[in-house]
């Protein structure tokens, strides 16, 4: 059973949409009209956990690149299709277990992004605050 | 050997011999000022300042501290007065004051045993060339990828196939960049010699650029990967030390870039792959070739882009697209006289291997060279004439070989570029071993270094070691053996001068120039190793009493044998080898014939040469016939050859493998393996007993590998390298071998009781010479793929049939010319070449199924191939041609040559 790898440009465009979330959150904040309710400093942790998920798809990206350029190197002209198909298989799968780290601190960063954001949980509430 | 003093020196050199230190730091300052490129105002891009100080230490010796400045930043270096003496009084170097100053700012440590050697100038290609390069330019993806990896300031190296338009890419960026008012550094890494020192060389001598940028160019990295460290340490310091903002633009093969990616991290440099296929498409789409036309000169080119250029500019004037044969013509035209021949082969068969001649290594050849380069016929770049691209190179190869018997006029390809390094000097040998260590092919990297470099240098060290008892004494202790095997590694090692030496002792101690003698004899009584023979015969009573009843295999008692004869049976293939592989200027051929004619009056009517009981008699004669370039077409050889193989039961020696017929004086391992090297130097095919036999001394590495026993390993690694053609099986014990060597040249332990012991070294190091040479051989033809075999079909001698003939519908048999069996054999070699190559570039890291079955059907199509070659005879049936011509153009794609077919019977013979 294969798996189905992400291609690096989408991670690159994904990485690109968390950071614009975190630095659109950051200047909405600032550059909007003040409000008792929301915190600044919840709302900057937040931006930044945006930030660090793009950051870390960004490294997962560059890992599944820098996989498919090594691919390419190896590959020869003489390579048949099937041969060529499967290496870059292989390399991506590798590079994929490299990326593991980066991925899962994505996660990470992007659960705690979401369960931060203003409004989302009252978690003054939650914790009996 | 007096050294005439070099440029530059003027002050110094008016000091006479040996001056005071204080004045000759005085002189080396007034000499270095006088070079500096700093005068009307204009400022180089590392700047030297006049203030350059003399100082006086005990603790480091005395020196001249020189400043250099550039716009970042600034730096003091310390030339010691050690190297200003050496540098001043050796030419043959050409270091003047500021290749000195550049030595010390790239790096290098010029401590008492820093010793000159030649910096090569960084220099950009003259603009017939440049202009050359902007015709053959043309934007691709590959180039749009480096302006804009370069414009996001990465340094980039651009990787790709011969031909692919690396070299022009970068050429026109180098272009636009001086237009820009940049400096621009221009280094073709093909010269062993050039290195960090000629980039710091030539940023002092040329001006500051009007931007503050600077870009250099290091062009084929690859050529040279043992100074990759070295030179981008170098390009860091100059960033860091003096604020320099350089860009490095490479070009290099696929597979250097991935070494060079994977070194130390601060090389970020950017690959990018340039395709000659791009490159190709689009200088067709500007011209004005029909679709069929632009389809053929695809085909010619086969992605080499200068072919390309070349067949479309041929084509305004032929006014058809112009086959491989007019491409050679065009590529010879106007070619008059031997020496302009002699000169552009000897080019072209550097050029395959993308070696050049550097102009001081030119002699005789320089002025049909210079009028070659008047022509337009080849290129005199950074000090060095070249042919151009590899693809011409090889046509105007294949075409002097073809047309004017170059390899009988002058020496075959592979013998020219090994002659080529052999006098290149030590670090073009490096270069090249370091290469072959690195790299399979332009593809692919090696996963295990061959350690070819380490073997190198530790041969070198043996060969001085040599080199000094032979001057103690060039007799060897009136051992022949000794003698003969020490010439054969001194020749090897580059030291014809002590190989001369033997030669004179030898020469007059032993005599065969009487026209009826039977055998060599020696002047003056029995040369020393003779004793070892009398002890070889002991050791056959030895054998004899435990064989008891049972008499040997050979049937011969110790009690029958000519100690006498057998001795000289031995002198006589060790002359046969001494004279044969002498160096060029010695080379006597009368010397050689008559040892010939002596090898067919002593050999015996069955072939062997007496005894038939010891087998490596024979077998060392028969060495010493190849190495006079005799082989299995000699009626001598051949006879030797079959009596060689044939089984104890029909009157022979070979019983599965080689017993050694001297009791425990040689071991069964050893016999087997001479046996072995001698039948396949020899050029016989790998049967399936030599193959047997071959097995069963692989099978007994414990045996072999047992300390002490260096001159059976060494013969069973000449034996295995000979009969598996690969160095891959060697290496592990090469470097036992190296190792024990080493030891021994540290500690050399000669045992007197052992007269054996008194050839080992010379014995083992000729051996181990032998064996990196075949090596770099072998593994420089892999490298460089089929190059030299690959030939153009040859003219038709008679009326040939160009299609397939379907076998259902022709007569079975059919004859082959010799022209067309050699021209099929030609076509199988090429065959054996890409499989082994196709499978070499699979042997990689990443190994998937896909790839397994690849290399399984390769491994199959050797074992189909092996098999047909078998059939490959002068009648055969036209049915393995052609599969042969299937299996062709299935591997070799569209390198496959039209290969002649054979007559119909009914052509040659008519039906009555």
């Amino acid at each position: 059973m294969s798996i189905a790898i992400p291609s690096p440009s989408a991670l690159n465009f994904l990485a690109g949409l968390f950071a614009g979330a975190g630095i659109n959150m950051l200047t909405s904040v600032s550059t909007g009209p003040p409000d008792p309710e929301i915190s600044t400093l919840k709302v900057a942790l937040d931006s930044a956990l945006w930030v660090i998920a793009a950051a870390f798809l960004t490294w997962a990206a560059h890992l599944l690149e820098a996989a498919e350029r090594e691919a390419d190197l190896y590959i020869a002209k003489k390579f048949n299709e099937a041969e060529k198909k499967e290496l870059r298989q292989e390399y991506r799968s590798r590079a994929l277990r490299r990326a593991r780290l980066p991925l899962v601190l994505t996660g990470l960063s992007l659960v705690s992004a979401v369960l931060l954001l203003p409004g989302l949980i009252g978690w003054h509430r939650v914790l009996g605050g | 050997m007096t050294d005439e003093p070099p440029d530059g020196w003027m002050t110094v050199n008016a000091l006479g011999p040996e001056p005071d230190a204080f004045k000759l730091l005085g002189a080396a300052r007034q000499d270095l000022l006088v070079q500096l490129p700093s005068s009307g105002g204009r400022r180089a891009a590392l700047h030297v300042l006049p203030e350059a100080s003399i100082e006086f230490t005990d603790r480091v010796g005395h020196g001249l501290v020189v400043r250099v400045e550039a716009l970042g930043g600034a730096t003091e270096v310390r030339l010691s007065e050690t190297a200003l003496r050496a540098a001043s009084t050796s030419a043959s170097a050409g270091i003047t004051p500021l290749v000195l100053l550049s030595c010390a700012l790239s790096g290098e440590a010029l401590r008492a045993e820093w010793r000159p050697q030649r910096v090569g100038h960084a220099q950009l290609p003259s603009q017939a060339t440049l202009d050359y390069y902007s015709r053959l330019h043309r934007v691709t993806p590959g180039s749009s990828k480096v302006a804009e990896e370069l414009a996001a300031g990465h340094d980039v190296m651009v990787v790709g196939d011969h031909g692919c338009g690396k070299s022009a890419l970068v050429a026109n960026v180098a272009e636009q960049r001086l237009d820009q008012g940049d400096g621009v550094v221009w280094l073709n890494m093909s010269d062993p010699a050039d290195g960090p020192a000629s980039i710091v060389l030539a940023l002092l001598q040329q001006d500051s650029s009007a931007t503050g940028e600077y870009l250099v160019v290091l062009e084929n990295l690859h050529a040279n990967l043992l100074v990759r460290n070295t030179l981008f340490s170098c390009l860091e310091r100059l960033r860091s030390d003096f604020g320099l903002r350089l860009q490095v633009l490479a070009t290099s093969w696929k597979s250097a870039a991935a070494l060079l990616r994977h070194g130390e991290p601060n090389r970020a440099l950017k690959s990018v792959l340039a395709e000659g296929r791009q490159l190709i498409n689009q200088l067709l789409v500007g011209s004005r070739l029909d679709d069929t036309a632009r389809a053929t000169v695809r085909s010619l080119a086969q992605n080499d882009a200068h072919i390309a250029l070349t067949a479309m500019e041929l084509y305004g004037t032929l006014g058809r697209v112009p086959t491989e044969a007019d491409l050679e013509e065009h590529y010879t035209r106007a070619v008059t006289g031997a020496g302009q021949q002699e000169a552009l082969y000897r080019l072209a068969c550097l050029g395959v291997l993308e070696f050049q001649m550097a102009v001081r290594e030119a002699g005789r050849l320089r002025q049909p060279l210079e009028q070659l380069r008047v022509a337009g016929l080849v290129y005199l770049i950074d000090g060095a004439y070249q042919i151009g691209p590899r693809r011409r190179a090889q046509l105007v190869m294949n075409h002097a070989r073809d047309r004017w018997d170059a390899d009988q006029r002058w020496h075959r390809p592979e013998e020219i570029v090994l002659m080529h390094l052999h006098h290149g000097g030590e670090r073009l040998m490096k270069a090249t071993l370091s290469r072959l260590d690195l790299l399979v092919s332009p593809d692919e990297a090696r996963p295990d270094s061959l350690y070819l470099l380490t073997s190198w240098d530790i041969l070198i060290r043996l060969g001085r070691s040599l080199r000094s008892r032979n001057a103690a004494d060039p007799t060897w202790g009136d051992n022949l053996g000794a003698a003969v095997f020490a010439a054969s590694a001194l020749r090897q090692l580059n030291h014809p001068d002590a190989w001369e030496e033997i030669a004179n002792w030898l020469r007059a101690r032993w005599d065969y120039a009487d026209p009826g003698c039977l055998l060599p004899e020696p002047v003056d009584g029995e040369t020393a190793d003779y004793a070892d023979f009398v002890e070889i015969q002991q050791s056959m009573v030895e054998e004899d009493t435990l064989l008891g009843a049972e008499p040997h295999l050979a049937g011969m008692v110790a009690g029958q044998l000519d100690t006498g004869r057998m001795y000289r049976n031995w002198v006589l293939g060790l002359l046969l080898g001494f004279e044969g592989s002498a160096p060029p200027q010695h080379y006597d051929e009368s010397r050689v014939k008559q040892l010939v004619e002596v090898a067919a009056r002593a050999r015996e009517d069955d072939g062997n040469f007496y005894p038939a009981r010891v087998p490596w008699v024979t077998a060392r004669v028969v060495l010493g016939l190849c190495q006079a370039d005799l082989r299995m077409d000699h009626p001598v050889v051949r006879d030797a050859c079959n009596w060689l193989m044939r089984q104890v039961a029909q009157g022979g020696p070979f019983d599965n493998w080689w017993r050694s017929g001297t009791g425990s004086w040689n071991r069964e391992e050893a016999t087997t393996a001479m046996c072995l090297s001698a039948l396949v130097r020899a050029g016989v095919e790998m049967r399936p007993g030599m193959q047997t036999a071959h097995a069963w001394l692989m099978g007994r590495e414990r045996e072999w590998t047992i300390p002490g026993r260096e001159i059976d390993l060494s013969q069973v690694l000449e034996a295995n390298l000979h009969c598996t053609a690969t160095a891959a099986g060697t290496r592990e014990h090469l470097q036992t071998l190296f190792h024990r060597m080493r030891t021994e040249m540290k500690n050399p332990t000669l045992l007197p009781t052992a007269p054996e012991e008194r050839l080992r070294i010379p014995f083992v190091a000729a051996q181990l010479a032998d064996i990196v040479w075949s090596i770099v051989q072998m593994e420089s033809l892999k490298l460089y793929g089929d190059l030299f075999n690959h030939r153009p079909p040859e003219p038709p001698e008679v009326p040939q049939q160009r299609v397939a003939p379907v076998p259902a519908e022709s007569p079975n048999r059919k004859l082959l010319t010799d022209r067309q069996l050699r021209a099929w054999q030609r076509g199988v070699e090429q065959i054996e070449q890409a499989i082994r190559e196709q499978i070499a570039m699979r042997d990689g890291p990443v190994r998937t199924s896909a790839m397994q079955e690849a290399v399984d059907q390769l491994v199959n199509d050797r074992k189909e191939l092996f098999v047909l070659t078998e059939l490959l005879d002068g009648e055969f049936d036209v049915d393995p041609l052609a599969r042969i011509d299937a299996l062709g153009r299935r591997i070799c794609e569209e390198t496959w040559p039209e290969l002649p077919w054979p007559d119909p019977p009914t052509q040659r013979e008519p039906e009555r």
